[in-house]
């Protein structure tokens, strides 16, 4: 018993007690690409959800459109789209693909991943011991996510038409390039009468869209819509996702059956935030989510083009396996894969049911107190406004940098303290008005009355002023540029 | 000289200041002393929130006249333009989804004291409309079941002028196009000195958001302090800057043009607003023209979110006055706006030019001390216009709407009661559009005046794409720039339908027949008839 146990310990450090290899500690390492269908993940993170749940989680994406490497996001959505942003030609986390996560997990530097259910099916295919554990976003019957678009000006009388034309269809999992097969097949015309573009990296895609380069596109809702937007393309006349169930376009949250036995626990807490942050999105409004749209942080989207409308989550993110199995039978149709192989061993719905049941068993959140509307006065909210430094006063040059010129500071420092407290605000913004000739600092101001607009000779010299004044700006910083100083944006006369 | 003495004179110099301080002219002895731990330090009990509606409560109805509900904090401005507002919000009823009648104060203010569509106010004709002596306003019907009821309005077209001075014990106007500033210490000062003991009903209102985006008391740019404007802030404040500019553009050279309205009241005229898209194509190398840059935009826009800061402020100092003088625990505030203001959305600096949610999405918030606790930080999604006051109001009071109102009150609502959700409201501009706005789509019919005799006809009967209409997908369009009509003509013709079908039922210029057996019955149980 001893030596057993003393090469379990052994053994554990190499392998696991089990005979499998030992996990990594550390954080849970999640192969990520930023999409409708993931984004809630990622929001749980950059809302602190993961972090309050105790469980330690990095997502990792490419690193850019142009280089492979798998690299670490930043835990702000924020941070996330600036880095984005920041390389135009080479966009930081370039969008990464369902076959690049499962490569980057077969090497051992991810523990999960999130990954479509078409690439998903290829793991079980090669019968890989790994299992999906969630399902994040998926497009829904009633309004699909995905749109087959045609190239204005090509004029369709019936199927044989659509022969001879060219058909393009992202860079993916399989699912694109079998869809874009099954439309076809769907409209009655063989599929070698029609050009395949397959597996086109989402820039080139774009560029040959702007090109008008295909003929046929099976492209998902934004890009879709942009370019039916631009009129460049159309909406396929007629169409209506029927060729296959809508429904079919899980996104899987993926993980290595060893993590799965070893870190069973974390991985419970990391899917009871995502349920967390799954409930409170399917708690806003669709006005709300209208609302903060534009917001990273907030507001699942919703598009609505044309009877489309992005990925949706579910409130019980389990995974559907009869879709799976359906969708397993496609790509056995098109030859992705040669066998139907048994998929229920792959697919462990434990650990979501353990996090519902676990978030069902949380105390309510706890709703912050609303402070009463009498509790503070409207000076200090005002004053809240304008405090810069938050030290609860308005310092002498705080006042400058907001207030009209012809304000004096120590009008208003009734107790000469240096500092207005919000009473001495009060005195401010209540004696004094641009409308008001009262004031009687050291100096007045008003607004200009109404004037005769016909000959508006007063108008015109003051344009006439400021484009003088800025016109004399800008020669001068056209000076100091030449000496390498930055000058002021342009302007137009 | 001490520095104190000299402000507490200024202050005593002006009456209406000194009701805001409730300490009067005793030479600042409200002001802390050096030392002393200021007004934020000090603990200010809470008052107790009611379970249940009091009976007859106090109504304050407050109008930010060109308050856009989007450029307040609450209604999804970033910048912290609203901290009263949102403070109340907090505690409050909110409609989101609240539309005035019109994109412009006469129009907009009529249909929020009648109840009725601009069209039934009087005849839609710009240069003639006022409300009636003969129309009953809500100022009437409140004043008949038994509140006294006050007016502090800054002129422009919520005047007496205009008919707006019907029905009150006092009628506060003050300068023209003016502020909070001046009409909420008078309508303050009214209250201290009010001896009736019965409830009031109060409007205040006031132009602070209104162009030309200036009345931003001493905070000239709170919102954009980094800016260095040269010359702009004189152009702008120049009264009718606004006016000149389209799309980011100054057209200096072009005619804006007056009109008299029938009662002498000059205005700038709104049809100058149709030329000017006309005019700036053609705007030869001659003309005087300036493209504004994005930073001077970024600057105008800053100017008007600090408008609305300073409406936010003197809104707030008002309510304050309510809490001090031990009023805010019987009172209900209703803050709504007339009208937005498009910001460049569509080319324009105003909002008589164009009916979009930049025009007529306006704010709608009930709060104060009388909201028992059920309605409190509560949002309504449904559809609310500017017709629903009038009886909101009347529902308040404990009494019914006059008959012939259009909307219907809010208090089902905020009582959770099944209440089938409006479908959509309808508007009417004052260059001749009607609007019918829905939960997620606008249908805007334009190219006729109100009163001009083919224009029910051309609505029912022009080709949908014939360049009347235009159709917006404004739940996910929220600026709607995009005119989707060409793919969604079905959707704009079921519009169209119901927009002919409202007009069918307006009766034009019938307001004045508005009192309802209910209401004449009440009227007269008080020895009014």
């Amino acid at each position: 018993m001893r030596l057993t146990a003393s090469s379990c310990v052994l053994a554990a450090l190499l392998l696991g007690c089990d005979g499998q290899p030992a996990e990594p500690a550390g954080p849970l390492r999640v192969g990520y690409f930023h999409g409708g269908r993931n984004t809630l993940l990622y929001r749980a993170m950059d809302a602190g959800g993961y972090r309050r749940e105790g469980v330690d989680v990095v997502f990792y994406a490419t690193r850019s459109t142009t280089d492979p490497e798998f690299a670490p996001l930043p835990d702000s959505i924020v941070e996330y789209e600036k880095l984005k942003q920041a390389d135009e030609a080479n966009r930081y986390f370039g969008r990464t693909t369902g076959p690049q996560i499962i490569a980057e997990m077969q090497a051992g530097r991810l523990d999960c991943g999130m990954i479509g259910e078409s690439s998903f099916l290829l793991v079980v295919d090669g019968g890989l011991p790994w299992s999906a554990i969630a399902k994040q976003g998926q497009d829904s019957r009633e309004a699909p996510g995905k749109v087959v678009v045609l190239r204005a000006g090509i004029q369709l009388q019936g199927p044989e038409d659509l022969q001879g034309l060219v058909m393009g269809s992202r860079e993916s999992g399989p699912y694109d390039k079998v869809m874009a097969r099954e439309f076809i097949q769907h409209q009655g015309v063989e599929l070698d009468r029609v050009e395949f573009l397959d597996m086109i990296r989402q820039e080139e895609l774009r560029a040959m869209l702007k090109r008008q380069e295909l003929d046929l596109a099976f492209l998902h809702l934004h890009l879709g819509a942009e370019f039916v937007e631009k009129g460049l393309y159309k909406v396929f006349p007629g169409f209506g996702f029927h060729f296959a169930d809508p429904a079919l376009s899980q996104s899987l949250l993926v993980c290595k059956d060893t993590v799965i036995q070893q870190r069973r626990a974390e991985l419970v807490l990391f899917l009871s935030a995502y349920k967390r942050r799954v409930d409170f999105e399917l708690a806003l409004t669709p006005q709300e989510r209208a609302r903060f749209s534009g917001e990273k942080s907030r507001g699942l989207d919703l598009v609505f083009f044309d009877g489309l409308n992005v990925p949706q989550y579910s409130a019980e993110p389990v995974i559907d396996l009869a879709l799976l199995e359906q969708m397993q039978a496609l790509l056995l149709e098109h030859g992705v894969v040669d066998e139907a192989r048994p998929v229920a061993p792959h697919v462990d719905n434990s650990l979501m049911l353990e996090a519902l049941e676990r978030v069902r068993s949380l105390p309510a959140p706890q709703v912050e107190p609303v402070e009463p509307f009498e509790a503070r006065t409207a000076s200090e909210r005002l004053l809240a406004v304008l405090d810069q430094d938050g030290d609860g006063a308005l310092s002498p040059a705080e006042v400058e940098l907001v207030a009209h010129k012809k304000v004096h500071f120590a009008d208003f420092d009734g107790d000469s303290s240096g500092d207005l407290d919000p009473e001495e605000l009060r005195l401010l913004v209540t004696s004094t008005s641009p409308l008001l000739p009262g004031y009687r600092g050291r100096g007045r101001f008003e607004v200009e009355g109404e004037e005769p607009t016909e000959a508006n000779d007063s108008f015109r010299k003051a344009l006439k002023q400021m484009m003088k004044k800025r016109k004399k700006l800008k020669k001068k910083a056209a000076g100091e540029n030449e000496a390498g100083v930055q000058g002021p944006a342009e302007g137009g006369g | 000289m001490p520095v104190q003495p000299r402000i507490s004179r200024l202050l005593c110099a002006s009456a209406l200041a000194l009701v805001l301080l409730a300490g009067g002219c005793a030479g600042g002895d409200q002001a802390p002393q050096p030392g002393e731990p200021g007004p934020a330090a000090r603990q200010r009990p809470t008052l107790p929130v009611p379970e249940a509606f009091p009976e007859r409560p106090n109504i304050v109805v407050i109008s930010a006249d060109g308050m856009r509900l989007d450029r307040t904090h609450f209604g999804g401005n970033r910048r912290p333009s609203t901290p009263s507002l949102d403070a109340l919000v907090a505690n409050g009823a909110y409609f989101p989804n609240a539309f005035s009648q019109s994109n412009e104060s006469l129009l907009s203010h009529g249909a929020l004291f009648t109840g009725r569509y601009p069209s039934e106010i009087g005849r839609p004709d710009y240069l003639t409309l006022f409300l009636p002596d003969e129309a009953l306003l809500l100022s009437e019907a409140v004043t008949a079941v038994g509140y006294e009821s006050a007016a502090f309005v800054a002129g422009g077209h919520v005047k007496a002028a205009f008919g707006f001075d019907q029905g009150y014990a006092r009628f506060f106007e003050g300068r023209d196009f003016g502020s909070f500033h001046e009409t909420g210490p008078a309508a303050t000062a009214w209250l201290s000195e009010r001896s009736a003991q019965g409830p009031f009903f109060l409007f205040l209102h006031g132009y602070d958001c209104h162009r030309p985006y200036l009345k931003t008391s001493v905070f000239y740019h709170p919102f954009d302090t980094g800016f260095l404007p040269v010359g702009l802030d004189a152009l702008i404040a120049k009264r009718n800057f606004s006016e000149y500019v389209y799309d980011g553009v100054i057209y200096a050279d072009y005619e804006l043009g007056r009109i008299w309205h029938s009662n002498g009241e000059r205005m700038l005229n709104p049809d100058a607003y149709l030329g000017l898209p006309e005019y700036a194509a053609a705007a030869g190398a001659d003309a005087l023209t300036y493209k504004l840059r994005p930073d001077d935009l970024g600057h105008i826009l800053a100017h008007y979110d600090g408008s609305v800061l300073m409406a936010d402020t003197f809104i707030g100092l008002f309510l304050e006055s309510l809490v001090e003088l031990g009023l805010w625990e019987s009172t209900v505030v209703i803050v709504l706006g007339d009208h937005g203001e498009d910001l460049q959305d569509h080319g324009f600096y105003n909002h008589r030019s164009v009916i979009f949610d930049s025009t007529t999405r306006v704010p709608f918030v009930l709060g104060g001390g009388a909201l028992p606790a059920a309605w409190r930080g509560t949002t309504h999604y449904e559809l609310v216009d500017a017709v629903d006051l009038a009886p909101t109001v009347m529902d308040l009071a404990g009494s019914v709407a006059p008959a012939g109102s259009r909307g219907r009150s809010v208090v089902a609502l905020l009582d959770g009661q099944p209440v089938a959700p409006k479908p959509m409201v309808f508007q009417q501009g004052v260059l001749g559009q009607s609007s019918v706005r829905t939960a997620t789509h606008r249908l805007v019919f334009r190219g006729l005046r109100l009163t001009d005799e083919r224009y029910l006809e051309t609505l029912a009967t022009a080709p949908i794409d014939g360049g009347h209409f235009a159709l917006y997908e404004s739940f996910r369009d929220s600026r709607e720039r995009q005119d989707i009509l060409a793919r969604a003509q079905p959707l704009a013709e079921q519009l169209r339908g119901a927009m002919v079908d409202w007009y069918g039922e307006l009766q034009v210029g019938t307001a004045a027949e508005s009192m309802s057996p209910e209401l004449r019955k009440m009227m007269q149980d008080r020895g009014y008839w």
